[in-house]
C-alpha cells in the first residue's frame, strides 16, 4: 500500500476545505433534497412525506415557473451583454492613454460595493416618479418622464443593465491581465505579414483570451443565476412578478409562508438547472479552448 | 479507489445525520407536541428552583430579547425597567424590519429552537400557537386589562399568546394648502373623496401617491368601509372556510380599477415607485395626498417642513361607515421554552403598567389602548384618535391565517390589475385556489 | 513604443466622459450625505452648499464604530487567511494528484458554486446551532472560509495547471516532503492569484450582509455593515441616516481597495512573464 502512505500528505491538505465545505454546503443540501419530499412548514415538528408533490407544485405554479423564466433569462443574457463590453474595455484599458490607471480603478470600484446598496442607489436613478435622477434631468429638460421601472418589460432590461454596470468593470480587469500576459512578439510577426488591427484581434488576442473567457463567462453565468441582492433592492421583484427571481421566490414562497417542503423542492430544481448551464458551458468552452490552441 | 470514494460519502452521510440529530425528524401528526404550551409556569420541568409564578419570585438573571424597535429608541423602557428590577440583564437584540427580515430570523430562531426569551410577533399568531413556540399569556396582569380588539389577532384556541396595548391608525393625508386653493373640503363619502381626486387631477396634479406594494391599501379601503363596517368578523369567516375572498374583495377590486385605474387617478408609474419617492412626491406638493400613518410625520416634515397637511379617514357609500387603517401593533410574546418565565412576565406586567405604558408609547408612536394615560400624538392625528378608542380601524391582512402568501397576492395581483396584465375576477380567483391550497 | 497620437487624445477624452457618467451613481450617494432631506429633493446631482457634517455626527452616534470596526475586521482577515490558505492546498492537491479520488473531490467542490445560499438556509442554520456557532465570530469565520475557499480553489486550480510541474519534481528528487514543495516553491509562484483572491473575498465579506444578520444576533457582535439599518424605522427609512452610515462602513474598503488596486493587475502579471 506505498500509494497510500505517499497520499496521506496530500490527504492532508485537502481536509481542512473538505471538513468545513461538507458541513456548511453538502449537508444543508442533502438536507434540503430530502426535505422537498415532505410538507415541512419551518416551525411544527410534525410533518410528512409527501413525495413529488412539491415537484409538481412547481411546475403548475404560474409565479413560480415566471420565475425560472425570469432568472434564465436574466442569468443568460448577462453574461452575454458583459462579455461583448468587456473585452473591448480591456483593450482601450490596455493602450496608451494617460490616465488609464485612474480609469481602470473607476470602472472596477462598483464590485466594492455591496450590489444590496447598489440596487437602491440604482432604484432611486431609475424611478418612475418625477424625482427619479433620469426623470428630473428629463423634466428640466423640457420632456416627459417616463415609466422605466413600472415598465414591466423595461424593468428587466434596465436590471441586466444595472447588472452590467455593477460586473463589467472587473470582468475587463481579468480580461486586461491576460491581454497583458500576451506575448508581444505575436502581434510583431502579424504586422510582418501584414494583418490589420482586427485582424490581429481575431487570430491572436481572442484565442489568448479564450481560457479567462471560460472562467469569466462561468462566473458571470453561475452569479447572474444565483442573484438575489440586485434584483431585490433594485425592483423587489416588481411591477408584479416581472423581475422576481427564483432565489427571491424561495423566500417568499417558501420560508416566509412556512413551507419549507416547498422552497426545498424549488430549491433542489433550481440547482439542477445551475449545474445543467454550468456544466454545459463549461464544457464548450473547453472545446474551444482546445481547438483555438 | 472506488471504496474509498463510497467510505467517504458514507462518512458525509453519517455526518449529516448527527449533525441533524436534533433537526425535527417527521413523526405522525397525533404525536405529542415538544412542549406544553397551556400555562408558562409548566415549562420549569426544564428549570430548577423557579415555582409557578408569584410576586414572591426573584426576578433576577438573563433575558434575551428580540426586538422588532432599535436600542436607541427602546433605551427609555429599559432603563426604567432595569431601575425596578436591577437584578436582570437584558441582551437585546435587533433585526432590521426591512423586507421581511425579521420575520426570516424570526422562523429560523424558531424552528431551530433558538428562541430568545422574549421577542415580537406580528399578527396573527396562529402558526407560533401551533407549534408550540410561544407561551400562554392569558393570565398576566398586562395582557388582561386590554379591551378585546387589542388581544383578539394574538389569540388562537381561545388563549393570548402576544402582547400589545398600542395599535397604529392612519388615514389618508392630504395637503390643507392644495385642498385650500381649490375650495375642497374632507370628503365623508367614497364618491365626494373620487370628486375631488377629478378635481385634483383636472389641475395637472397627481391626486394620490402610492408606492408599489402599497396600491392595495386602496382595495382594502373599500372592503374596510363596505364590508367591515357590516360585518367586522367577516375576514376571520375565510379562516374557517365560512366565506371567501370573491365573497369579500370582488366588489372592492372591482370598484378600485373602474373609479381609480381605469380614470388615471392610479396611474402606472405607481407600480414601479418606492415608497421613499411617494414621499417625495407629497410633501413637495406633486401629489395631494397619500395613505400612511403617525410613523410617516417626521420624515414628511424633514423632506418639506413648511407643508401644512391634515389627515381624514377611509371613507364609504355612506358618511356612516369610515373605518378607517389601522391594526394592532406587533405584540411581545414569551418563548414556550423560556429559562427565565419570571423575568420575562416581569417585563411584561412592567411595560402594562402606566409608567411603562407611557414610555412605550413614546418608543413606538402608536394609539394606546388604554385610557388612563395621558399620551400626546402629533397634532396632525388628533382626528384618529376617535377611532383608536372606538376601535373602528382595520387592516384585513392580519386577520388572514397565511396572510404571509395571501398578502403579497393583493400587492402584486392590484399591480397587475393597474398594468392591465390580469382582471379582478381572475385575481379573487386565484387567491381563493391559493387559500385553498394552503388550508389542505 | 507606442505613441501618443491624437486618435489616442481623442479616444481619452471619450472614455473621460464614459467615466464621469459611470461614476454618477457613486457621486449621488456621498453629495447626498452632505444634504438635508429637502435639499436632496431640489437638486438631487448638486454640489453640497456647505459641508454639512450633520448627517455624519448623527450617524456615528448610532454606531458603535470602533466596535463594529473591530467585528468586521477580526471576521474578514482571519477568514481571508484561512481561504488562501486552505483554497491553495486542495488546489494543489487535486492538480497535482491525478487519481480518481482527486478527480471525484475536483466535481466536489465545484458543487458549490452552484448553491445559491438561498436554498440551504433553514438546514444550515440547523446545524450551526447544533454545533454552536450562531451568534459568535467564530461561526461567521467558518461560513464565510468555506464559501471562499470554493472560489479560491477554482481561480488556484487554473493557475496551477499551468505551472511546469519541473521545480516540484526536481525537489521531490532532492527529498522534500509535500508540505516543503508546497510551501517553499509552490505557493511563492501562486502570488498574484493570492492578491486577486485576497482582494476579492475581502470585499465580499466586509460587505456581507444575508449571513452576517442571520447568524449574528447581539450588538456587541454586529459588524460595521450592518450598522446601515440603524436607520430603518418601523415603516421609514432615514436616508439621511444610512446614506452617511454607508459611506463610513464602505469608507475602509474604497482605501484597502485603493492601496491594493495596483497588485490586481501588476501582480497578475508579475508571476505570469517567464
Amino acid at each position: 500500500m506505498r500509494s497510500i502512505k505517499k497520499e496521506f500528505p496530500y490527504l492532508l491538505f485537502v481536509l481542512p476545505a473538505f471538513i468545513l465545505y461538507t458541513i456548511v454546503t453538502i449537508i444543508p443540501v442533502l438536507t434540503t433534497f430530502v426535505y422537498s419530499f415532505t410538507n415541512f412548514n419551518g416551525m411544527s415538528h410534525n410533518y410528512n412525506f409527501v413525495g413529488l408533490q412539491n415537484y409538481i407544485k412547481v411546475f403548475t405554479t404560474n409565479n413560480v415557473t415566471s420565475s425560472f423564466i425570469n432568472s434564465i433569462v436574466y442569468g443568460f443574457v448577462t453574461p452575454i451583454v458583459v462579455t461583448v463590453l468587456a473585452i473591448p474595455l480591456a483593450l482601450l484599458l490596455d493602450s496608451k492613454m494617460k490616465t488609464r490607471n485612474i480609469q481602470r480603478a473607476i470602472f472596477f470600484f462598483p464590485a466594492v460595493i455591496s450590489s444590496l446598496f447598489l440596487g437602491y442607489i440604482w432604484n432611486f436613478i431609475l424611478s418612475p416618479s418625477d424625482f427619479g435622477l433620469i426623470n428630473s434631468i428629463r423634466i428640466s429638460l423640457g420632456q416627459g418622464k417616463l415609466l422605466l421601472l413600472a415598465d414591466p418589460h423595461m424593468a428587466m432590461i434596465l436590471l441586466i443593465l444595472a447588472n452590467v454596470w455593477c460586473v463589467t468593470g472587473w470582468h475587463a480587469c481579468i480580461y486586461l491581465a491576460n491581454i497583458q500576459m500576451i506575448d508581444k512578439s505575436y502581434y510583431e510577426a502579424a504586422e510582418i505579414d501584414g494583418a490589420g488591427g482586427f485582424a490581429k484581434f481575431r487570430t491572436i488576442t481572442l484565442p489568448f483570451l479564450a481560457p479567462a473567457m471560460t472562467v469569466s463567462v462561468m462566473l458571470l453565468l453561475t452569479g447572474s443565476l444565483k442573484a438575489f441582492d440586485l434584483p431585490f433592492a433594485l425592483t423587489n421583484g416588481g411591477p408584479g412578478y416581472a423581475t422576481t427571481m427564483v432565489t427571491q421566490t424561495i423566500i417568499t414562497e417558501g420560508i416566509n409562508s412556512d413551507r419549507v417542503g416547498f422552497a426545498s423542492s424549488m430549491s433542489f430544481l433550481f440547482l439542477l438547472v445551475i449545474s445543467f448551464f454550468a456544466l454545459f458551458q463549461v464544457r464548450i468552452m473547453r472545446r474551444r479552448e482546445e481547438n483555438l490552441s | 479507489m472506488k471504496r474509498n470514494i463510497s467510505l467517504l460519502l458514507a462518512g458525509i452521510l453519517a455526518t449529516a445525520i448527527l449533525l441533524n440529530g436534533c433537526a425535527p425528524t417527521p413523526t405522525p401528526t397525533s404525536s405529542a407536541p415538544v412542549s406544553n404550551p397551556t400555562a408558562v409556569s409548566n415549562t420549569a420541568v426544564s428549570n430548577t428552583a423557579v415555582p409557578a409564578v408569584s410576586t414572591a419570585t426573584k426576578v433576577a438573571g438573563n433575558l434575551s430579547f428580540l426586538s422588532w424597535y432599535t436600542q436607541a429608541m427602546y433605551q427609555p423602557v429599559l432603563d426604567a425597567f432595569k431601575a425596578k428590577y436591577p437584578d436582570v440583564v437584558i441582551d437585546f437584540q435587533n433585526v432590521p424590519t426591512e423586507n421581511d427580515q425579521y420575520t426570516q430570523k424570526l422562523k429560523l430562531l424558531a424552528n431551530s429552537g433558538e428562541l430568545p426569551d422574549l421577542f415580537y410577533v406580528q399578527p396573527p399568531v396562529t402558526l407560533m400557537a401551533k407549534s408550540n413556540y410561544v407561551a400562554d399569556l392569558s393570565n398576566l396582569d398586562a395582557v388582561k386589562a386590554l379591551p378585546a380588539g387589542y388581544t383578539q389577532s394574538y389569540t388562537y384556541a381561545n388563549k393570548v399568546y402576544a402582547f400589545a396595548p398600542d395599535a397604529w391608525i392612519g388615514g389618508v393625508f392630504y395637503n390643507k394648502t392644495l385642498f385650500k386653493d381649490n375650495n375642497l373640503s374632507e370628503p365623508k363619502t367614497w364618491s365626494d373623496f373620487i370628486n375631488i381626486c377629478k378635481t385634483i387631477k383636472a389641475k395637472g396634479i397627481k391626486p394620490i401617491s402610492m408606492s408599489a406594494n402599497e396600491i392595495a391599501d386602496l382595495v382594502y379601503w373599500l372592503h374596510n368601509t363596505e364590508v367591515l363596517s357590516q360585518d367586522a368578523g367577516f375576514d376571520a369567516k375565510i379562516n374557517t372556510g365560512e366565506t371567501t375572498f370573491t365573497q369579500g374583495y370582488l366588489n372592492a377590486f372591482n370598484t378600485f380599477k373602474t373609479d381609480m385605474v381605469d380614470t388615471g387617478y392610479v396611474s402606472k408609474d405607481m407600480v414601479g415607485m418606492s415608497d421613499d419617492q411617494r414621499w417625495d412626491e407629497f410633501a413637495t406638493g406633486k401629489a395631494a395626498m397619500t395613505i400612511s400613518g403617525p410613523w410617516a410625520i417626521p420624515t414628511i416634515k424633514q423632506k418639506n417642513p413648511n407643508l401644512d397637511f391634515g389627515i381624514f379617514p377611509y371613507v364609504g357609500s355612506t358618511d356612516d361607515k369610515s373605518v378607517t387603517v389601522g391594526a394592532v401593533n406587533v405584540g411581545i410574546s414569551i418563548s414556550a421554552n423560556t429559562k427565565n418565565e419570571a423575568a420575562a412576565e416581569a417585563f411584561i406586567n412592567f411595560l402594562g403598567s402606566s409608567d411603562g405604558l407611557l414610555l412605550y408609547q413614546k418608543v413606538t408612536g402608536n394609539f394606546m389602548a388604554s385610557k388612563d394615560i395621558n399620551y400626546t400624538v402629533d397634532p396632525v392625528m388628533e382626528p384618529m384618535k376617535a377611532f383608536a378608542q372606538s376601535g373602528k380601524f382595520a387592516f384585513p391582512p392580519i386577520f388572514w391565517t397565511y396572510t404571509s402568501t395571501i398578502a403579497p397576492m393583493f400587492e402584486k395581483g392590484t399591480q397587475q390589475i393597474v398594468l392591465g396584465t390580469t382582471t379582478p375576477e381572475q385575481l379573487v380567483k386565484d387567491i381563493d385556489a391559493q387559500q385553498a391550497t394552503l388550508s389542505q | 513604443m507606442r505613441k501618443y497620437k491624437l486618435s489616442t487624445f481623442v479616444l481619452e477624452v471619450c472614455m473621460l466622459l464614459v467615466c464621469a457618467t459611470f461614476v454618477i451613481p457613486i457621486y449621488y450617494l456621498v453629495v447626498s450625505t452632505f444634504k438635508t432631506q429637502a435639499q436632496i429633493i431640489k437638486s438631487p446631482l448638486g454640489l453640497p452648499t456647505s459641508l454639512n457634517l450633520d448627517n455624519y455626527i448623527k450617524a456615528l452616534a448610532t454606531m458603535h464604530f470602533f466596535q463594529n470596526f473591530s467585528n468586521s475586521f477580526i471576521i474578514t482577515s482571519v477568514s481571508v487567511v484561512l481561504i488562501v490558505v486552505c483554497g491553495s492546498m486542495v488546489a494543489y492537491a487535486i492538480v497535482r494528484r491525478k487519481n480518481k479520488l482527486m478527480g471525484f473531490l475536483g466535481i466536489y467542490f465545484l458543487i458549490g458554486f452552484l448553491v445559491p445560499v438561498q436554498t440551504t438556509l433553514l438546514p444550515l442554520f440547523l446545524i450551526m446551532k447544533n454545533l454552536h456557532l450562531i451568534n459568535t465570530l467564530t461561526g461567521m469565520i467558518l461560513l464565510h472560509s468555506s464559501n471562499g475557499s470554493v472560489f479560491a480553489f477554482f481561480l488556484y486550480s487554473g493557475f496551477i495547471r499551468s505551472l511546469p510541474p519541473e521545480l516540484e519534481e526536481a525537489a521531490a528528487m532532492d527529498g522534500a516532503g509535500a508540505f516543503r514543495i508546497f510551501w517553499q516553491i509552490v505557493f511563492p509562484l501562486l502570488k498574484p492569484i493570492t492578491a486577486t483572491i485576497v482582494i476579492f473575498n475581502t470585499m465580499w465579506i466586509w460587505n456581507d450582509f444575508l449571513l452576517t444578520y442571520l447568524f449574528l444576533s447581539s450588538p456587541s457582535k454586529a459588524t460595521l455593515i450592518m450598522q446601515v439599518y440603524n436607520g430603518v424605522g418601523q415603516y421609514i427609512n432615514d436616508w439621511s441616516i444610512m446614506m452617511p452610515v454607508l459611506v463610513l462602513a464602505l469608507l475602509p474598503m474604497v482605501i484597502f481597495y485603493l492601496i491594493m488596486q495596483q497588485y490586481i493587475i501588476g501582480g497578475l502579471t508579475i508571476g505570469a512573464i517567464k
